[in-house]
């Protein structure tokens, strides 16, 4: 087989999206972070300028003392550690629900009639008004807390992985029946790599509600976790410490959102929700 | 040109067979008749183009020869082989241009030729060279390990193309395939398809409402009337190949195109 001559005459210009990009764009994390210290700065000065009482507002500088002194402590990475693990267990869990439900809502009509209801309800309950009811029923305990992440970080991975199923184009189911796929050709080549996108999306909405529900979790019963530790240092005044907390629960939310989405890139990156934010 | 019901030679089995096919949308008194006792058939190697205006169940006709959908009425039949009977081992290989390119976005362009092969079973390292191939004869062979995105609408098409032909189908349809892009690029395809179906020969059934594209291409034009879809006429177009843009410009052509606008009324 020979290639065809006209190939080169009517030759078009590939798709090229090279832009000069302005310097902003560039140099975007480096103005982000010179804005993080400019904010301590700010911070520090005001509670000088204006004599703060440390009760009230405690400078970035005594923050800092603070978490030094707490990372020594071995009851704060015990702490630690428990958010921790609540988080990711509960967070799996609610991706393997969600996931799961969502693609069998997805796929059907009447399922997602008969269940939209309860889905709209919960949307619009407030979810940490049930903590409560979990305390009575899972106890005091890291079960309880863990019920509280799933139901938080559930809701935006099973919308997503909904909108995801129904909205594979029937050309595309199209193409595969052309060629007689077999039911598992089809989940594999075309179902599952046609819904990562939303899927992933929702996971990445859902990492930060995971991180809110253990610490509200946390806040309404039990004595372990950073989020019982706040409450703690509230009672004893310790306002450095409660605001050294919050940092070190501010960079791990930090962590764990921009992990999940450096993982959404790298898989999906094909999808116009990367290549058009990039 | 001459009005004639089958072009294939006495004792030989055309590739592809449509016998007494209706189709009817919905049930009782609400149904409607997409189709009426169509009958037609492909020689080996032959460009057929079904011609008809918008509506006229054209596109229904085809996806049932794609089996994507199943006739009310009549059999399909390629090389043979009873279309909506057979298994997967003896299934005939269809192949299908989509209006638009349909290409998997998360899939680079090679891999989105050798879909066809890989749903078959076809080793990897087998069905990558032939997909090259085919990316050598539709002219993107730089543009192999590229994103679909990364890619203009013509050349999407062409890797459509390309993943249409892949394996060798008994039968390519095709669907309107360049009524999504710009008449320049159209004009370009026309042309591109018309070489590469002259150098390979493959069978053809293109779908389109274009009387130009339909004698430009053409080994014989199927002209559907409307509502029902039923076959008014089947013509040989015996303009000679290669044919070109300036063929637009000449008397035999003109003349084709008044009869089929004729028929088409």
């Amino acid at each position: 087989m020979t290639s065809l001559d006209s190939g080169a005459s009517l030759e078009e210009k590939p798709v090229e999206n090279k832009v000069e990009q302005p310097v902003y764009v560039r140099h975007r994390s480096m103005i982000g972070a010179g804005m993080v210290v400019l904010f301590f700065i700010l911070w520090e000065a005001a509670v000088h300028f204006f004599e703060v009482s440390r009760f009230v507002l405690t400078p970035p500088s005594k923050v800092f003392e603070a978490l030094v002194d707490l990372a020594q402590k071995d009851y704060f990475w015990e702490h630690f550690r428990y958010t921790v693990s609540e988080i990711l267990t509960g967070f799996a869990l609610a991706i393997v629900l969600g996931v799961v439900l969502g693609v069998l809502l997805g796929r059907s009509r009447l399922a997602e009639a008969m269940f939209s209801p309860f889905i709209v309800a919960s949307q619009v309950t407030p979810k940490v008004g049930l903590m409560p009811l979990f305390l009575l029923w899972f106890g005091f305990g890291i079960q309880s807390k863990i019920a509280m992440v799933t139901l938080l970080s559930f809701f935006p991975i099973l919308k997503a992985t909904m909108l995801g199923v129904s909205s594979i184009e029937q050309i595309k189911r199209d193409l595969f029946q052309v060629y007689r796929a077999s039911t598992w050709q089809r989940v594999r080549h075309l179902e599952i790599p046609a819904v990562l996108p939303y899927i992933m999306t929702g996971i990445e909405t859902a990492s930060v509600l995971a991180v809110t529900g253990a610490i509200v979790g946390e806040y309404l019963g039990g004595s372990r976790g950073l989020g019982a530790f706040i409450v703690t240092t509230l009672s004893q005044l310790q306002v450095d410490r409660m605001f050294a907390t919050i940092l070190v629960l501010a960079v791990f939310g930090f962590l764990f959102y921009s992990s999940i989405a450096a993982i959404r890139r790298r898989v999906v990156s094909w999808h116009e929700s990367v290549r058009l934010s990039n | 040109m001459s009005n004639v019901e089958t072009s294939s030679a006495p004792g030989s089995v055309p590739k592809l067979a449509v016998k007494s096919l209706s189709h009817c949308y919905g049930r009782g008194e609400s149904a409607v008749w997409a189709l009426r006792d169509i009958n037609v058939e492909v020689a080996d190697g032959e460009f057929v183009v079904l011609l008809g205006q918008s509506g006229c169940g054209k596109s229904t006709l085809l996806n049932i020869l794609g089996g994507l959908l199943h006739p009310t009425q009549g059999s399909v039949e390629v090389s043979g082989v009873p279309l909506f009977a057979a298994g997967k081992d003896n299934a005939p290989k269809l192949s299908y241009v989509f209006q638009e390119a349909n290409l998997l976005p998360w899939r680079r362009v090679l891999e989105n030729v050798t879909l066809p092969l890989e749903l078959r079973g076809v080793p990897k390292a087998e069905r990558e060279a032939e997909a090259r191939e085919l990316l050598e004869i539709v002219g993107l062979s730089d543009f192999a390990l590229k994103m679909p995105y990364e890619l203009s609408g013509g050349m999407r098409q062409r890797v459509s193309i390309a993943r249409a032909l892949v394996g060798q189908p008994d039968i390519v349809l095709m669907d309107e395939p360049f009524g999504a892009l710009d008449a320049m690029t159209r004009e370009h395809m026309n042309d591109f398809l018309q070489e590469l179906w002259t150098k390979h020969r493959f069978s053809v059934v293109f779908v389109t409402h274009s009387i130009a594209e339909a004698v430009f291409l053409a080994d014989r034009v199927v002209v559907l009337s409307s509502r029902p879809g039923a076959v008014r006429s089947i013509n040989e177009v015996d303009i000679p190949r290669p044919r070109r843009s300036e063929l637009m410009a000449s008397e035999e052509y003109s003349n084709m195109s008044d009869i089929f606008r004729q028929e088409l009324k």
